[in-house]
């Protein structure tokens, strides 16, 4: 009698696990990750320029953000100050006077990397839906020169023009282009939500916006130094 | 006999149990929206009307100038006793410009219109497909008063839910 009963519930738990559906997995993932993270925040104080590297292109921290509209992928992608001189020292020690020699150079502007990828990964987005020849020099001439004033900063009450701009040109056929950034930083940059606006004309897919909140800004762990 | 008849009794639990659970994992999930509610309650839909507003009252602004200098020649015209000729030359000339500028404009406002228009489509549709793939929804239907759906119980309406999260999706948040 017992056994069955210790049967009984043994299936019911079975099944109603298995009834759970797979959005209960993903929250689990991001549980596990979250902890993982928590670790790197709490109990080790100081990170190294390549754990740094990862953290801020990890999705999960906040600081990149992607949006999938349609056939195309936009990623937006903060890069604290900090982090880029890990980028662009590439070791894995830095001096504690370089990073705060190249951190400050840096602290005028707040910057962002823009990324726009075709969803299938195949062929060239430059030549997306493309009419023309003439179409694909008017999209290369509009995303070296034009596309800068269709990109804004937006923190709490102010709109913030884009007033360094790049475009890497890829020569090959790649499937995606990317934009680098950069906002003039204001007093109160560090007190509001950031939302970086950019209005799509070359796809047709109108305003595309990514908000980065003000307490994700501010979790970066501090990097380790020599 | 007391034994045969609990295990029979735990058996067709379990088989209802079984089949009740097995009804919730096939039965496809449905809801639907407000088509007009859902348009209207999208973010970039009232920040597109603004941007398109501006653009038109600035043409607006050329087409009133325009016809305020056309008046005043006009004017002019009217009330000299010998009609210069140069006058009424300049007069054809502000005419000709206003009539094509306001013929221009319309066409470029419709075009606007349709451009923005498809803008929103865009984004809505993907942020709609979304919130069916993030809820588990097999389908979603669009009540637009049309006659595609016909009835739809209350609780089946979801579109409140679905305008808060194509909102936050709009917002990158």
């Amino acid at each position: 009698m017992k056994l069955i009963y210790i049967l009984f519930i043994f299936i019911a738990t079975l099944l109603a696990a298995a009834c759970n559906d797979s959005s209960n997995g993903i929250d689990a993932n991001i549980a596990l990750n979250g902890k993982f993270e928590g670790n790197i925040n709490s109990d080790v104080e100081k990170i190294n320029p390549e754990t740094c590297i990862r953290w801020v292109q990890n999705p999960e921290n906040g600081l990149r953000k992607e949006k999938i509209i349609d056939d195309l992928v936009f990623h937006a992608q903060y890069k604290p100050h900090e982090y880029i001189v890990c980028l662009e020292e590439r070791k894995s020690e830095i001096a504690d006077s370089v990073l705060a020699k190249k951190v400050n150079e840096l602290s005028d502007m707040q910057y962002f990397d823009l990324k726009i990828v075709l969803k299938n990964e195949q062929g060239e987005l430059l030549k997306h839906n493309l009419n023309s020849q003439d179409q694909y020099d008017k999209r290369v001439n509009y995303f070296s020169f034009n596309m800068q004033q269709d990109i804004q900063l937006v923190e709490g009450n102010d709109t913030i023009p884009c007033s360094l701009f790049h475009f890497e040109r890829a020569y090959d056929v790649t499937p995606f282009s990317t934009f680098l950034l950069g906002f003039e930083k204001s007093s109160s940059s560090n007190q509001h939500d950031k939302t970086l606006i950019v209005y799509d004309k070359t796809f047709n897919k109108g305003l595309i916006k990514f908000t980065f909140k003000k307490e994700e800004l501010q979790k970066l762990p501090k990097i380790k130094t020599i | 006999m007391s034994k045969t008849i609990t295990l029979l009794f735990s058996a067709i639990l379990l088989g209802l149990l079984a089949l009740v659970i097995y009804q919730m994992k096939t039965t496809p999930k449905t809801g639907y929206v407000v088509i007009q509610d859902l348009y209207n309650g999208f973010e970039m839909k009232k920040e597109m009307e603004k941007k398109y507003k501006t653009t038109k009252d600035a043409r607006d602004k050329i087409l009133d100038s325009l016809s305020f200098e056309l008046k005043t020649i006009a004017n002019q015209i009217q009330l000299e006793e010998e009609k210069n000729k140069e006058t009424i030359k300049q007069f054809e000339i502000k005419r000709e410009e206003y009539f094509l500028r306001k013929q221009t404009f319309e066409e470029d406002n419709e075009i606007l219109t349709k451009q923005y228009d498809q803008e929103i489509l865009t984004q809505l549709n993907q942020y709609v497909k979304d919130y069916s793939l993030a809820n588990n929804y097999s389908y979603v239907y669009g009540s637009d008063g049309s006659g595609a759906l016909m009835y739809g119980d209350e609780k089946n309406n979801i579109t409140k839910e679905v305008v808060v999260f194509i909102n936050s999706k709009y917002n990158g948040l």
